[in-house]
């Protein structure tokens, strides 16, 4: 076996990738894979996609959700695109890992895939400025569009993956059977992320259109395309019924104009900095390209992707600003083209190791190397590390709860700094209620031994709970009942077991927390599980008067 | 197919290196184990997939394309599995297995041929 001949692209891929993992996983995961619990997930959403992976592994397919998921309910059609959870059980089971980090693995190593297809699509323009373009995908790492990763966008950032792969295939379109790389793309894509799915029929039409204009094999490709767009929705039809029947319904179009994404960063184009005029420049080529018909597929993509971006302009709502989390990739051809052009025009003798090392000297910038970037006000990668909002101590008291207690257990939170976030608390995989925390502290200042709180049930609250009422027919459980309606008062002594933290960012709450748990020791409830931080309280007298 | 067979070990050495001194923090076995498990389950397949298309694809576009490939057919495949009643739990036994069987043929079969 004879070592194979080593290129210099090789090498600079390999400098590109390590630096991409070092940025975007390894740093933030404490330079490991493997961790004892939830790891880095900043926000309610992350929690919410990983219980649906192990509540997937649970009921041992997603024909129907998790109980603890759904209010107890043990009919709720699985509604969420299931590929990303489906992928995080294999990889969990294949590699040793959990799925709360496989989950969040493949989606970094979709990402960094998503760059380097984006450099092959580009590099079959032009070598030279896929080369200098690659390093501008690092900022997907930095700023607002790293919360993609770290608030959990997942399904997202997958799906726009598979997008980029429908771009890829589009490139490929006069290839024979290349319906099929097309069909499994798109396919794959609406299964992760279904609104990613929406762009990737809108880019074919885009694509089909220039195709129009230039007047280039429209019609074999347009029949190509119809091909790949039945096949798609065979493969789909079952999912895409389900979708019908619950996002579709829930989330029907309207028009408006949205300027941030509620609750989370925006990436927006004055984030670049100098580099925003830089792609503004490189759109401003791409369009002259495009109407001088010497387009190519990498260059009308970014002008396609660019403008999605915007569509939040247009009532495409939050999921506008998803696309922007991977700006910097779909950009970076806009980067790539003024540069080269630019430079070109000033050396003569261009050649592709000088392309190399502007690209590696693009990469350093980036990388705030000696503190330029941050001098000169330009956007660049800063080290991030976090654990997140778990804790091992919370872990714990979950996983107990998990491994002791029934199935269909009552739970009820009390105070805790981080269970005010719906997602976060469905990690105890028991149906989760949880008391409101204001009731709770004027009550026991104005009344410590009244039983009545104002308590809520919480869960994967979407989609009223769809489930089939026969063939083709979907009903949903929270039209039908008002029992679940929030805002409701709800007798304290009737749950089984009560979890709280002992602690607190606050220290005028743990005291609260104590005195109730001190009524419910002397009415003969007992501690069950305990740790510095949290406590869990078993009621084996449940219904009884337990704050006497 | 033999030659990128070849390139295809040494870069899953490298990658493994490479990764062990990226997440100096994690156990060789680890990395290994993820490694193997990722290119098994979700490149491996589409890699050979590719080789309907003969020599059209190159070996770095093969793997970029090919995890792609290998992500969205095995998730789908996952998907419907478990909804026709396969236990999901179960799946990494199978269908990477099966997948890459299918795969192996379809590249013996067409690794030298040109469909264009």
């Amino acid at each position: 076996m004879s070592l194979p001949k080593i290129k210099l692209e090789h090498i600079f891929l390999l400098i590109i990738f390590a630096t991409l993992l070092h940025t975007g996983v390894s740093n933030l995961w404490d330079h490991k894979l493997d961790h004892d619990y939830p790891y880095s997930y900043l926000a309610g959403d992350a929690f919410q996609h990983w219980v649906r992976t192990d509540g997937i592994k649970q009921t041992e397919s997603y024909r129907v959700r998790v109980p603890f998921q759904s209010y107890g309910y043990d009919d709720v059609i699985g509604d969420y695109p299931p590929i990303i959870f489906h992928l995080a059980i294999i990889f969990s089971d294949l590699s040793g890992l959990e799925t709360y980090d496989t989950i969040l693995l493949i989606v970094f190593l979709a990402a960094i895939s998503a760059a380097f297809l984006v450099y092959l699509i580009i590099k079959d323009y032009n070598k030279h400025i896929a080369i200098i373009s690659l390093p501008f995908s690092l900022l997907i790492f930095s700023g607002a569009a790293y919360t993609g990763f770290t608030w959990g966008h997942w399904p997202s950032l997958l799906a726009q993956f598979f997008l980029i792969g429908i771009v890829w295939a589009m490139k490929n379109i006069d290839l024979k059977k290349s319906y099929l790389l097309i069909a499994i793309f798109f396919a794959a894509t609406f299964l992760t992320h279904s609104s990613e799915a929406i762009l990737g029929f809108l880019f074919i039409i885009f694509f089909l259109l220039i195709t129009l204009y230039e007047k280039n094999k429209f019609k074999d490709r347009l029949k190509t395309s119809i091909f790949a767009g039945i096949i798609s929705f065979i493969i789909i039809a079952y999912y895409l019924f389900i979708f019908q029947n619950t996002w579709a319904k829930g989330q029907s179009y309207s028009f408006s104009v949205v300027k941030a994404a509620g609750g989370s960063p925006t990436v927006q184009m004055a984030m670049f900095s100098i580099f925003a005029i830089i792609i503004l420049a490189g759109l401003i080529i791409a369009f002259i390209l495009l109407f001088q018909k010497k387009s190519h597929i990498a260059t009308t993509a970014a002008i396609f992707f660019m403008i999605m971006g915007y569509t939040n302009y247009i009532g495409f709502h939050s999921r506008a600003f998803q696309i922007r989390y991977l700006w910097p990739i779909y950009l970076s051809i806009f980067i790539g083209i003024p540069l080269y052009y630019g430079l070109k025009a000033i050396s003569k003798k261009w050649n592709i190791h000088y392309s190399y090392v502007i690209s590696i000297l693009l990469l350093l910038l980036l990388l705030n190397t000696f503190g330029v970037a941050s001098s000169l006000s330009l956007p660049h990668y800063e080290k991030f590390s976090s654990p997140g909002m778990m804790d091992p101590f919370h872990w714990d008291a979950y996983q107990w709860i998990d491994q002791n207690t029934p199935e269909d257990a009552k739970v009820l939170f009390l105070y805790g700094d981080q269970f005010g976030q719906t997602n976060y608390i469905l990690s105890v995989k028991r149906v989760p209620y949880k008391i409101d925390e204001n009731d709770f502290l004027t009550t026991l200042q104005t009344n410590p031994e009244q039983r009545d709180y104002l308590i809520n049930i919480y869960g994967d609250n979407v989609n009223w709970y769809p489930y089939w009422g026969g063939f083709l027919k979907v009903n949903y459980h929270l039209k039908e009942t008002d029992e679940f309606r929030h805002g409701q008062r709800f007798d304290i002594c009737d749950f089984d077991y009560y979890i709280y933290d002992k602690v607190s960012r606050d220290e005028r709450i743990p005291p609260f927390n104590k005195l109730i748990t001190d009524k419910f020791r002397v009415s003969g409830m007992e501690d069950v599980f305990t740790n510095q931080v949290v406590g869990v309280m078993k009621n084996n007298n449940r219904g009884e008067n337990c704050v006497g | 197919m033999k030659q990128d067979a070849t390139k295809l070990a040494y870069l899953l050495v490298v990658l493994t290196i490479l990764l062990k001194i990226i997440l100096k923090n994690e156990t060789l076995f680890t990395v290994i184990k993820v490694i193997l498990a990722y290119t098994w389950a979700f490149i491996l397949p589409g890699f050979l997939l590719l080789y309907y298309w003969g020599d059209k694809f190159s070996f770095l576009e093969k793997i970029i394309i090919g995890s792609g490939l290998g992500l969205a057919i095995i998730g789908t495949l996952s998907y419907y599995a478990g909804i026709i009643g396969l236990n999901v739990n179960f799946h990494f036994l199978w269908l990477p297995l099966l997948l890459n069987a299918i795969s192996f043929y379809v590249a013996c079969v067409y690794a030298k041929k040109d469909p264009q």
